[in-house]
């Protein structure tokens, strides 16, 4: 017993908590799923596609000539306008409510309950509407 | 995944009218997206640690993105003269900026009359996008952490 209570509490047997990177890999995990789940996500998806099927039924009835001679000139229409406003629209709608929803809906209860650093529920969180995962 | 998607079908639609030669300046800008997109992210987590209602955060967020940061810029750098810095959509014309065939730059202009008024325009250049994306993200992203650290859910 007096073992157990010398023992660093990381190699206690059974009772090994995760590190931060792996807490923060937990709960992206699982807020992905999350993410992917919701109704939000193809929504977003779908005006995402829409404002492309636009621009591409545009170039293709008018011409590409009508809107750009060059390589670079084709990205700048079409990229450098309207990317902004993709980013800004996913940042709002994904990142708006992924702090604020733990308290509304309650979930936050059940994670803080838990063995977990804040810093990792907030980065789990962040990872989620990034384009890298 | 919206954004990749975004940017596969401006890729696929590039290679179609213009070949697979995509110009590096596209990849600049892309890069410049990536780090936009975490400054949104960290100013969005900001105001969703301050707030506890989803409906609040995303709706002060909506209107501070697609009207008041607009509205503020075109304030400050026409009317007052000001150049914008302390500005995220300003730092965020990189993205744009590096795709035109020549970077624009801050420019003087007459108005048009014999009593036209002059000002300027203001450009702002990748260094200064670069510190202002960056410093948006770093600061934003700390205080949103600060605010979730101390915050109490009762």
């Amino acid at each position: 017993m007096s073992q157990l209570r010398t023992a660093p509490a990381s190699s206690r047997r059974g009772h090994i908590l995760p590190s931060s990177v792996s807490q923060v890999g937990t709960v992206t995990k699982y807020e992905l799923v999350n993410y992917f789940r919701s109704r939000r996500f193809f929504v977003l998806l779908i005006i995402g596609f829409a404002i492309s099927g636009i621009l591409t039924g545009l170039v293709a009835y008018y011409g590409v000539s009508t809107f750009a001679s060059s390589a670079l000139g084709f990205y700048a229409f079409w990229w450098g306008y309207s990317i902004t406003f993709v980013i800004a629209i996913n940042g709002i709608f994904f990142g708006g409510d992924a702090i604020s929803g733990e308290f509304q809906n309650k979930t936050g209860y059940f994670l803080v309950a838990n063995p977990l650093r804040r810093v990792s529920i907030y980065i789990g969180n962040g990872w989620e509407p990034s384009p890298l995962p | 995944m919206v954004f990749a998607s975004y940017a596969a079908v401006t890729i696929g639609n590039g290679v179609y009218y213009f070949g697979i030669g995509i110009p590096y300046q596209f990849g600049e800008s892309l890069l410049f997206s990536i780090l936009y997109l975490m400054a949104v992210l960290g100013f969005t987590f900001f105001f969703s640690s301050l707030f506890k209602s989803s409906s609040i955060s995303i709706l002060v967020t909506a209107i501070l993105f697609l009207f008041a940061f607009q509205i503020i810029q075109t304030l400050v750098s026409v009317f007052a003269q000001i150049e914008p810095w302390f500005i995220l959509t300003y730092g965020s014309g990189i993205i744009g900026n590096v795709l035109a065939d020549t970077y624009p730059t801050t420019q003087p202009i007459r108005g048009a009359g014999p009593g036209g008024r002059e000002g300027t325009t203001f450009a702002v250049t990748i260094p200064e996008g670069l510190t202002i994306i960056l410093g948006y993200f770093v600061v934003t992203a700390i205080l949103g952490l600060l605010l979730f650290q101390r915050k109490e859910f009762t």
